[in-house]
């Protein structure tokens, strides 16, 4: 689909990884859910950083200190815009969406009591289960699980009934990184107002595929990790509105999040340096500006619209395969497709794809209870992302088509 | 399909996979053991009957997994009928060594040297071995085991 408002050849171009050959065959990069790959310009952003600007940030009086943190801040407003939170203050740097969500649980863990409740649903990436397990193992809160339906979709009715005087917080991912569906997360935390329940979104899945605007949801956090967004590995991000912020204990100490210490008494930062102790991931966090630019030079709803493209073509050619069924088929669904054989093991799949140059996932996707629900040990998964085409697509259709008739 | 793959999903491999030997509980089973790969979701579980002196009288075992590890275990469970202990360990160790080493010295005999490819894919070694290591801790007298 080459139009003069998407020219996927020249987004393609623009990812020297994507330029590959893999066992001599072209590369269909088809894992993006696991981690996107980066266009040039997050990598040169990322070079030109460390050959030009590199310091320490909010510390030296010197001329590259200045320049560090103000490219470092620079990136912290370019992430505040591309979300559209109210202020810089509600934009934590963390390691990533998994790091947001122990911050959240280690936070307000802190403000919960033995029987308190934090709902989550069945369809959760394991980092979105085991903070809060790991939470009721220290303190006895207590996990209540919001159901899913066949087609992979949260049961809403179910969930309203999870709600009650103790309920403290619901979590919640935006889009499954499993099944693809996409939840409605402002009916969800409308629901969740009603009852005045915080609400936090696991986003991670759903930041690279479309406008997040967290002022229209009305959630209290928002989770998501750079590298599944053209950015760099080890830095995300936790949006929380600053009303809440400003008075949740404290997670971790060090450097950075304190004005004055003595031994008799400590003068924490203001928001939100008070939340990233030590030297934060300062280049990472540089190159994920430049890939909130980068995307946004595209457009998130064309890239919405574009791959929603892609997932009609591919859903469409994986259904004529014999004997492939697709897990996960929300009404509402991004460019993700989990598959199964009945006879064929996902494994088996990868490796036989990997020889004719496809990247996909196999296994259960840090999502056990998802893969419990629908009676497999595991799914094969394509996503895909807006540089994908429809090459990519008939190479993984041929490749299926070679490993069926293999294993058959 | 290149050499490589072939190597790995040879005929033999692919007909234990679809067809496993020795499958199913053992009724007088005096060990049993599970195995499981947490990464993947493969769960292997060894039955045995061993009389006293530590021979292992009858084998089966019930295998969800890749087409490898259903093999792998089809194969080791023809392999190992009639072994006496010592023998069962010294095969477990030259399958070992044939699928994580790149030593061909001494490997097991046909129709396990057909597993021998799946060492050029790290990925998948632990696929070949979980059966293996399942039988070790059921010899053993323990019921369980994990490959992480």
């Amino acid at each position: 689909m080459n139009s003069p408002l998407f020219n996927i050849d020249s987004i393609r171009a623009e990812f020297p990884i994507l330029q590959q050959q893999v066992n001599g065959h072209r590369l269909a990069f088809l894992d993006n859910a696991a981690s996107s790959q980066r266009p040039d310009a997050v990598i040169d952003a990322v070079s030109d950083y460390y050959r030009n600007d590199h310091a320490n940030v909010h510390r030296g009086v010197h001329h590259l200190s200045h320049r560090a943190t103000d490219a470092y801040e620079g990136a912290r407003e370019k992430i505040r815009a591309f979300i559209n939170a109210r202020s810089i203050r509600e934009i934590v740097f963390t390691s990533g969406a998994t790091e947001s969500i122990n911050l959240l649980a280690n936070s307000l863990g802190q403000t919960m009591q033995a029987g308190d409740e934090v709902i989550v649903s069945r369809m959760e990436h394991h980092s979105n289960i085991i903070p809060w397990k790991l939470l009721a193992e220290r303190i006895g809160i207590v996990i209540k699980v919001a159901p899913i339906n066949e087609q992979g979709e949260l049961v809403l009715d179910e969930l309203a009934k999870l709600f009650s005087k103790k309920t403290k917080l619901l979590a919640i991912s935006h889009v499954s990184n499993a099944l693809g569906t996409i939840n409605p997360v402002a009916d969800i935390v409308a629901l969740a107002k009603q009852q005045d329940v915080l609400v936090l979104l696991d986003g991670a899945q759903a930041i690279p595929h479309g406008k997040v605007d967290v002022q229209a949801i009305d959630c209290d956090f928002y989770a998501f990790s750079s590298h599944k967004m053209c950015g760099p590995t080890g830095v995300g991000v936790l949006y929380a509105r600053e009303s809440l912020l400003e008075n949740m204990p404290l997670f971790m100490g060090g450097g950075e999040m304190v004005i004055a210490v003595s031994f008799e008494k400590t003068i924490y930062n203001d928001l939100p340096y008070r939340f990233e102790a030590g030297t934060p991931p300062i280049a990472q966090a540089i190159g994920l500006g430049a890939a909130v630019d980068y995307l946004e030079g595209i457009g998130m709803d064309k890239i919405a619209a574009y791959e929603h493209h892609l997932l009609e073509l591919a859903t469409t050619a994986l259904s004529d395969i014999e004997g492939l069924r697709i897990i996960g088929t929300a009404a509402k669904k991004a460019a993700v497709i989990s598959f199964v054989f009945d006879d064929i093991h996902p494994h088996d799949l990868g490796t036989v794809l990997d020889h004719q140059g496809v990247a996909i996932r196999t296994g259960h996707h840090c999502a056990n209870p998802v893969m419990d629900f629908f009676g497999v040990p595991g799914t094969a998964r394509a996503s895909l992302a807006f540089y994908n085409d429809a090459e990519d697509i008939e190479q993984l259709v041929k490749a299926l088509r070679v490993a069926v008739d293999m294993f058959r | 399909m290149t050499k490589e793959l072939m190597q790995v999903y040879q005929k033999t491999v692919l007909e234990h996979s679809r067809k496993p030997h020795h499958f199913g509980k053992l009724v007088n089973a005096t060990h049993s053991a599970e195995g499981f790969n947490p990464l993947c979701g493969d769960k292997v579980t060894v039955h045995l009957t061993m009389n006293s002196n530590g021979t292992i009288n009858e084998a089966s075992h019930e295998t969800t997994g890749c087409a490898i590890c259903m093999s792998s275990a089809s194969m080791m469970a023809d392999a190992i009928q009639a072994l006496d202990s010592a023998a069962a360990n010294a095969l477990c160790s030259q399958v070992h060594t044939m699928l994580t080493s790149d030593s061909n010295d001494n490997p097991p005999g046909m129709p396990l040297k057909s597993l021998e490819g799946v060492r050029t894919y790290p990925s998948r070694v632990k696929c070949a071995t979980l059966p293996w290591q399942t039988l070790l801790t059921a010899m053993m007298g323990e019921t369980l085991t994990t490959t992480e």
